[in-house]
Parts: structure tokens; sequence; C-alpha cells
């Protein structure tokens, strides 16, 4: 499994240093990525199992794709000088932005984190017990 | 965490490091590049009163040719220099590729192959802080006597987890070792023990001094594939090797496909070479070689990704790498 | 506890420390030198943070025992550049939004000028390998790589300005 390009527009209301503001949306991208594919908290009877950064496995500049990070800029009366913010929100909608290009690619859902290629896998399998269970009964259609 | 208190003795000949791992018996414990050893000695996996640091032994270094066109590469041989190595990377691509995916390009500059060789093996359970372990009462490999990746048994299931040895075992290589006795040279294959508590055949006065490369599988077209989380920085979760050579019209003449990071040490996958030389290529045949593997690997819940799922790799990275070794020719 | 003296030549500068013959050359850098510029941000030599050059080679302070290293040229973030000045691989990650919260800074920064020393033009391929050793939570990545571009930039600038003839 493999991200090629990460596209990212992100409401900030006024942007005071736009340099900064790219660096927050592309980190922000980024966390998400890592959450969506690969960082995961592993727990076994209340004892953390991976509590280091060799186990816990945050991206690596390897695996990280180009990030574009566009800034679209608003006026927040509410905000300091007009500004809304510039740290999570693009981290929110990475993860699903992620989740739907697996089902766009391959046609199946996996509701929990991280994706992993083991979860898509094993509901590809089911997906296809399920058509081969609809289809055999009565049909010609059989298991393939 | 910090590092236990130890003398650090810099012998500079093998001799001498021979003598002082003799005089401290299992009080001693040798260092190359550290990579491996020193994040074990902060986590207290061992605590020795002396530290062997063989850098400063020169003929430990380097790839030189050796006798019968055989290729000797020196213990303290870096991954880095392995990697970069042009006459490897014409003779032995295997090898290259397999120690490219080791760790990242620093630990590659620090690591050696000789410490590659001789890793400990890794558990969830034992590459733990001090502090984490003793909460549970240790383990079987350290200071417990319940192995938690498989409660009851005696055994110890801590996988192998380096990358450079299935290399190697597919290229015939052997390890030379030097111990007050002598030196004497042993096949990579007979140097593993599968068992994850006392993994090589190395005697406690004894290093690794040299890895040969045999004449006759220079140019053997080779492949390795590793599974990994993290493209970079990350442990095999299994890998496999396989190198091939094939005729003229086809026919494989030589097979060797060796697996990783599935049991407490690296195997070859014995039925390969039996069952695929004199043979034409067949997606069923090569279906069946790679079958034989998942039954050679037994992956225990020892690191991340379920058994289930590194079997699975396993089989599919054995079948995609005879396919592609086979289909592309030999070099 | 046995202590050692351990000679470095550390930024340019012979040192001399009495130190346990085990002390890793990272809390030799920080506590016995006070070059708090490298960091130690994990425990298992897997972030990067701590990384020095040691003979040019880029290597991790955190797993290598300061008393293997006797006799051996270290530099560390802050030897870089002479004090007041900047390297070009500073000022790229300065300008270019490289740092973040700056913990790996440092790492990034040895990282890079390894890799410029020897490769002074790098595809953006050979950035991401040089820098795959070295882990960082806040930038994602994208604006490390604009840095490496300035600063290979800047460079070039600095050799053409050395390399004109004066008054041009
Ligand atoms: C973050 C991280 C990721 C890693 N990822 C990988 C990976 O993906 N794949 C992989 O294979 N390795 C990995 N490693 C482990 C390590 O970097 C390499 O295996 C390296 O080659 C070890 O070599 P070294 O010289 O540093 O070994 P050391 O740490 O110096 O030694 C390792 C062991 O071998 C013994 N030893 C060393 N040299 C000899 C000798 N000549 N004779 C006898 N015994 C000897 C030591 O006593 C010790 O038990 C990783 C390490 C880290 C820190």
């Amino acid at each position: 499994m493999h991200v090629h390009r990460i596209i990212a527009a992100h409401d900030c209301g006024k942007a005071l240093n736009p340099m900064t503001v790219e660096g927050q949306i592309e980190g922000s991208v980024y966390m998400g990525l890592g959450q969506a594919l690969q960082e995961e908290m592993v727990w076994n009877k209340g004892r953390l199992m991976n509590p280091t950064l060799l186990e816990y496995r945050i991206p690596s500049t390897l695996e990280t794709p180009e990030i574009e990070s566009i800034i679209v800029e608003s006026i927040d009366p509410e905000g300091p000088f007009g500004a809304k913010e510039a740290g999570e929100g693009s981290l929110a909608a990475t993860i699903p932005a992620i989740a739907n290009a697996i089902y766009d690619a391959v046609g199946v859902r996996i509701n929990t984190l991280p994706i992993t290629p083991e979860k898509i896998l094993a509901a590809l399998r089911e997906k296809e017990k399920q058509r081969a269970g609809n289809d055999a009964p009565g049909t010609n259609g059989g298991s393939r | 965490m910090t590092m236990p208190a130890s003398r650090v003795a810099r012998p500079s000949t093998i001799e001498e490091a021979v003598r002082l791992l003799a005089d401290n018996g299992p009080e001693a414990v040798i260092i190359a590049g550290g990579t491996d050893v020193v994040p074990n000695l902060q986590m207290k996996l061992f605590a020795p009163r002396v530290l062997v640091d063989i850098k400063p032994i020169r003929v430990l270094q380097g790839i030189t040719i050796a006798a019968a066109g055989a290729l000797r590469l020196g213990a303290l041989t870096t991954l880095t220099e392995i990697v970069g190595s042009p006459l490897l990377q014409a003779s032995y691509p295997v090898l290259v590729s397999a120690a490219a995916t080791i760790a990242g390009p620093l630990q590659r500059n620090m690591g050696t192959l000789g410490g590659n060789l001789c890793l400990e093996t890794r558990c969830l359970w034992y590459n733990q802080s001090h502090f984490w372990r003793k909460a549970l009462g240790g383990c079987l490999k350290k200071d417990g006597d319940v192995c938690h990746v498989a409660p009851g048994g005696k055994r110890c299931w801590a996988a192998w987890s380096g990358d450079s040895a299935p290399a190697l075992l597919t290229l015939d290589a052997e390890v030379e070792i030097t111990g007050p006795r002598g030196r004497r040279r042993l096949p990579l294959a007979q140097f593993y023990l599968n068992d994850g508590m006392n993994r090589i055949a190395l005697g406690r006065d004894e290093l690794v001094t040299s890895v040969y490369l045999p004449a006759r599988t220079a140019g053997r077209r080779g492949i390795y594939h590793k599974l990994r989380i993290r493209d970079s920085i990350d442990y095999p979760l299994a890998g496999v090797a396989v190198t091939l050579e094939v005729d003229r019209s086809g026919v494989c003449r030589e097979a060797r496909v060796a697996i990783t990071a599935v049991n407490p040490a690296p195997l070859l996958v014995k039925e390969a070479s039996e069952w695929l030389v004199g043979q034409r290529y067949s997606a069923e045949l090569v279906d069946r070689v790679a079958h034989a593997a998942i039954r050679t690997g037994k992956p225990l819940t020892t690191s991340a990704s379920t058994p289930v799922y590194r079997r699975e790799m396993v089989r599919l990275f054995a079948r995609r790498a005879l396919e592609e070794a086979w289909k592309n020719g030999n070099a | 506890m046995t202590k050692e003296l351990i000679r470095l030549k550390v930024n340019g500068e012979l040192r001399e420390i009495a130190a346990p013959a085990e002390k890793l050359l990272l809390d030799v850098l920080r506590e016995d030198l006070s070059l708090t510029g490298s960091k130690r941000g994990c425990d298992d030599s897997s972030c990067g943070c701590c990384a020095v050059l040691v003979d040019g080679v880029p290597m991790l302070s955190c797993v290598a025992i300061a008393s293997c290293y006797q006799d051996c040229e270290i530099v560390t973030v802050e030897g870089i550049a002479p004090p007041g000045e900047l390297d070009p691989v500073q000022e790229g990650y300065a300008v270019a939004g490289g740092a973040q919260c700056g913990y790996c800074t440092p790492g990034f920064l040895i990282a890079t000028k390894a890799l410029l020393d020897h490769n002074p033009n790098p595809t953006l391929e050979e950035i991401r390998l040089a820098l795959s050793s070295n882990l960082c939570r806040c930038t994602g990545y994208m604006q490390i790589y604009e840095s490496v571009k300035l600063a290979i930039e800047r460079a070039q600038a600095r050799e053409a300005a050395k390399t004109a003839p004066v008054g041009s």
C-alpha cells in the first residue's frame, strides 16, 4: 500500500505567517497519514507493548508522500487579527481521505485504524466469500 | 536509560581480542558498530564487566579477493560499504539489496556485517526497558521462567531479525570464526541454532572474523523481499531471499530460498533446491516451493503484525521472488 | 566506576574528558562538554536526533561509546559553522521552515551537511534516502526538503561569489 500524493486545502482564517501555516498543514497531514496507516498503540492487559519510536512507527521520509498545501484565507471576526487555526484541521481530514482512496481503489471499507494491508486483505476475502455465497444457491455463478 | 558500568577494552589484534574473551568468559561482550548491543545494554538485557570493542582490529575491515576467486568480507565491513560496493552489486546483488533494507543510512554507517550476523534475537517481550520487564517478572530469555509468547513452553521463540543472513544463505556463504584454538570455517547454515536463547554456534571465547562468498555463486540472480511497516528504521517482520541460476533453455540449474524473521534462525527452505533444479518454470511448481517456505516458517507473536499475515507474506514473497528471478533470466 | 581519559577532537578543538569508560558520546557531548545541540530523542537509536559527524561520516552518538572513538574528529551541530556564522545548511533550515519544534533539527542538519559535503547537488530521492534515519513529527518533511534545496542554492551562490572576479 502506498500513498502517492496528498493535497490539502485548509481554511485558516487570516494566514498570519503563510510559511508556518503551510508547515502546519503539511505536518498535520503527516500525522493523519501515520494514524491512518501505521501508528498504533498496542495494549496487552494494560501494558503498552510498543513504548518506543522503533515499534511505534511514525512515518519516515521514505513512505511520506509529496504533500501539497493550499491556504484558503478568510477573515474570522472572532479570531486574533482574523485568524482561525492551522494546527489540527488537516489531520482530521486526512484519515477519511485515505480511507476513501482505499475504498475507491479496491472497494472495501475499513472502519478501524490503522488501515493495515492485513485488514484490507481480510476485508477483500470476506467480500469475495459473500459474493460467492450470494451467487451459489440456485445459480450457476458458483464460487470462483 | 543509562549504560551499565563496565570496562572498555580496545584490542588491536585478533589474538588480543580472543585472549580478552577467554579471560573474561560470560562477563565479556563484543561490540562492533554497537547499533544492536548498545540499545540492549541500556535496556539492561545484559550487564557485562568488559566491553570488547573490536573496531581497532584493522584486519577485520574491508572486502578482498581470497583464494579460489572467493570474496572475503571482513567482519567489520560496514553495511554502507556493502551497499556501495560495485563488486558486490555486480556479483552478489541479493546481498546488496538485503543490506540496503537494514535500519536507515546512519545505522548502516555504523553497523557491521559481523554484528548483523551475530544480532541478538528479538521479541516484543524482551526488547523492553528494565522497568517494563520487571513488572512482568521477566521472560524465559531474561530474568524469568515464563515465555509470554508461548506460555507453558520451555523454548524461546525470539525471532532472528537480521536481513543479510538470509541473503548470504542463498549464496552458500561461510563464516570464519577465530578462537583460542585458531580459525575454523563453517557454512553459514550451520552457524544458526534456531533457539531464541542460544542463537549462534559461537563459543564465548570466539569471534567472527570474516565471511566468504564462493566464486560459484557469483553472478547468481538474486532478490530479497522484506515485510516491514515503515520503509526505513524497521526490522523485518518477515523476509525472503532467493537466488537462481537458469540456463539458456530456461532450465533451473541452482536454486536457493531462505527466510528470515519468522523463526529463531534464518533458514534455508530445503525443498527449494530439490524441487527446482532441472525444472522449467511453472506457476504450479513455484507455488509448491512457496508453500514449502511457509511450512519452514513458524512465526509467533514476537513482533508487530500477526503470525497469519507474516506467513502469508512469506508465501507471497517466495512466489514473487522466484517468478521475478526466473523470468528476468540469469545475469 | 572506572574513569578513563577520553581524547576527542570536537568541532576543531582538542578536548580531554575523564569519564566512565562506558559513557555514551551523546552524554559526553551534552554533560561533559556542554554541547547540548545533539539531542536524545528515543531509547532505541531509532530517531536520529543525536546525529553527529565522526570523521566526516554521520553517525548516532547515542549508540557510540565515547571511549571507543578515541582521537576521532567529531562535528556536532554547534560546529557546522564558526561561531557567529551560519552554514548554508543552517540558513536553508532557518529560512525555509525546516524547523518547527526544533527537536529533530540538529540531527537533520548533520545528516544534510554530510549529504551535501559529498553530493552537492542531490536529487529529491537522494535527499529522502539520506534523511531516512531521521524522524520528524512536525513538518511532514516537505519544508525540510525545501530547506535542503535552499541550502544547495545558497552554497552555490557562495561558491559563485568566491570565484567571481572582484568588482564584477
Ligand atoms: C533503529 C534500528 C533499526 C535496525 N533495523 C535493522 C534491520 O532492519 N535489519 C537488521 O538486520 N538489523 C537492524 N538493526 C540492527 C543493526 O543495526 C544491524 O544488524 C547491524 O548490522 C549490527 O551491527 P553492529 O556492528 O552495530 O553490531 P553490534 O551491536 O556491535 O553487535 C551485535 C551483536 O553481535 C555481536 N558481535 C558483533 N561483531 C561480532 C563479531 N565479529 N564476532 C562475534 N560477535 C560479534 C555483539 O556482541 C552483539 O551481540 C537495527 C538497529 C537499530 C538501532
